[in-house]
């Protein structure tokens, strides 16, 4: 009976994992696997924002970009590193960091 | 969701207030962030604390946040902040004053709320001039700046807030800077936790008087200015003087068990009682 049981079990454990593995790439490319770059988007809520250019200034990468009238916009997320420089001085609560493909900001 | 975003719905009035009334690249504003980023650490919850402000531009990060919130005379923050702690001691009380609002119309409250340790947090935000009203120089306004009052340059010297208030007796006296972001949550968590009368001096730049008047660029060049010239205290401690000239520490500068005013005075309550109920 026991034997019985482990192969059960056994036999139940890889459809388990290949069921998680189905669920991990059905949720997108944020869950790739160790090794990978993890991808950042950069949102900018432009009701808030006085484009006083803070964010554009000091990025470490240089993802932010001015346009003509001075407002900010994310020029390059690829090269976004995640570290949320931008997220924490932006005076005006406008800008936000949040992993590709993970939960939208409920406006 | 983003971190960021939580806090927001969590903590600030998003719903009624924003965008706030401050310049593009106010300081304020990132002060603002650090604060609830601190309190949210603390674990607090919200009707624990009680958030006083007086004055000024940064008068009115009480009316963004979403806890108990005074906003009350010029000058008088810690007044009514002392008022309210009294009545109900549990409370978390944090002041928030501007330079001129702290030291000068209330420089007296100031050095007694430190001189009583009182259990209260104070957060002045420094940016050497009085930005709402004007432009006027401050007691923070540095020797030789420009401001509305002082157009051939400012011939009194500055007050260094941190240093007052580490000389009047306060438990826990910091100084961050708005550019150092991270270090300011630390800082302001650490005083909000800390049992006595902690003060934490945030240097912020008022780009719109202050910069603009002195050749000192925006917001984004103050900024870089704060990085500069701000050093460490533990790094400080290795550098000579010539070295620390046009520098400022930044850290813990003092952090010290003194008897707390408010603890003192309920047992002066209990003893009194005691006292009464043996007389019967």
């Amino acid at each position: 009976m026991d034997k019985e049981r482990e192969e059960e079990k056994a036999a139940e454990t890889p459809e388990a994992g290949s069921k998680k593995q189905s669920v991990e790439t059905g949720s997108g490319e944020a869950k790739t696997p160790a090794g990978k770059k993890k991808q950042f988007e950069i949102d900018i809520f432009r009701a808030w924002c006085k484009s006083c250019g803070i964010c554009a200034a000091f990025c470490p990468r240089e993802c932010i970009g001015l346009d003509e009238e001075g407002s900010p916009f994310a020029e390059d997320s690829s090269r976004c590193t995640g570290c949320g420089w931008c997220e924490l001085h932006c005076p005006d609560f406008a800008i936000s960091v949040r992993e590709k493909d993970s939960e939208r900001p409920v406006n | 969701m983003a971190a960021v975003t939580k806090l927001v719905h969590k903590y600030l009035r998003h719903d009624k207030k924003f965008p706030n009334v401050w310049c593009p690249g106010c300081g304020n504003g990132i002060l603002l962030g650090s604060l609830i980023r601190a309190i949210d650490r603390t674990g607090l919850q919200k009707d624990e604390i009680v958030i006083v402000s007086g004055i000024g531009c940064s008068g009115r990060i009480s009316v963004y946040v979403d806890f108990n919130t005074l906003h009350t005379t010029h000058g008088r923050a810690l007044t009514y902040a002392t008022g309210v702690k009294l009545g109900n001691p549990k409370l978390h009380v944090i002041v928030i004053m501007g330079d001129g609002d702290a030291t000068a119309i209330g420089g007296n409250h100031f050095i007694h709320a430190a001189r009583r340790n009182i259990d209260l947090t104070a957060i002045v935000v420094n940016n050497n001039i009085y930005g709402m009203t004007g432009g006027q120089y401050s007691p923070t306004t540095p020797y030789g700046a420009l401001a509305t009052t002082s157009l051939y340059g400012n011939i009194e010297h500055s007050f260094s807030i941190a240093e007052l208030a580490v000389m009047a007796g306060a438990g826990m006296v910091s100084r961050g800077t708005v550019y150092h972001a991270t270090l300011l949550d630390d800082l302001i968590e650490k005083a909000i936790m800390k049992r006595g009368f902690a003060v934490v001096e945030a240097l912020s730049h008022c780009h719109t008087q202050y910069g603009r008047r002195n050749r000192l660029g925006g917001a984004v060049e103050m900024l870089r200015w704060q990085k500069d010239a701000a050093v460490r205290i533990d790094k400080a401690k290795s550098m000579s003087p010539e070295e620390l000239n046009g520098k400022f520490t930044i850290g813990v500068l003092t952090d010290r068990d003194l008897p707390v005013y408010t603890e003192e005075y309920q047992k002066l309550r209990e003893s009194a009682r005691a006292m009464m109920s043996g007389a019967k």
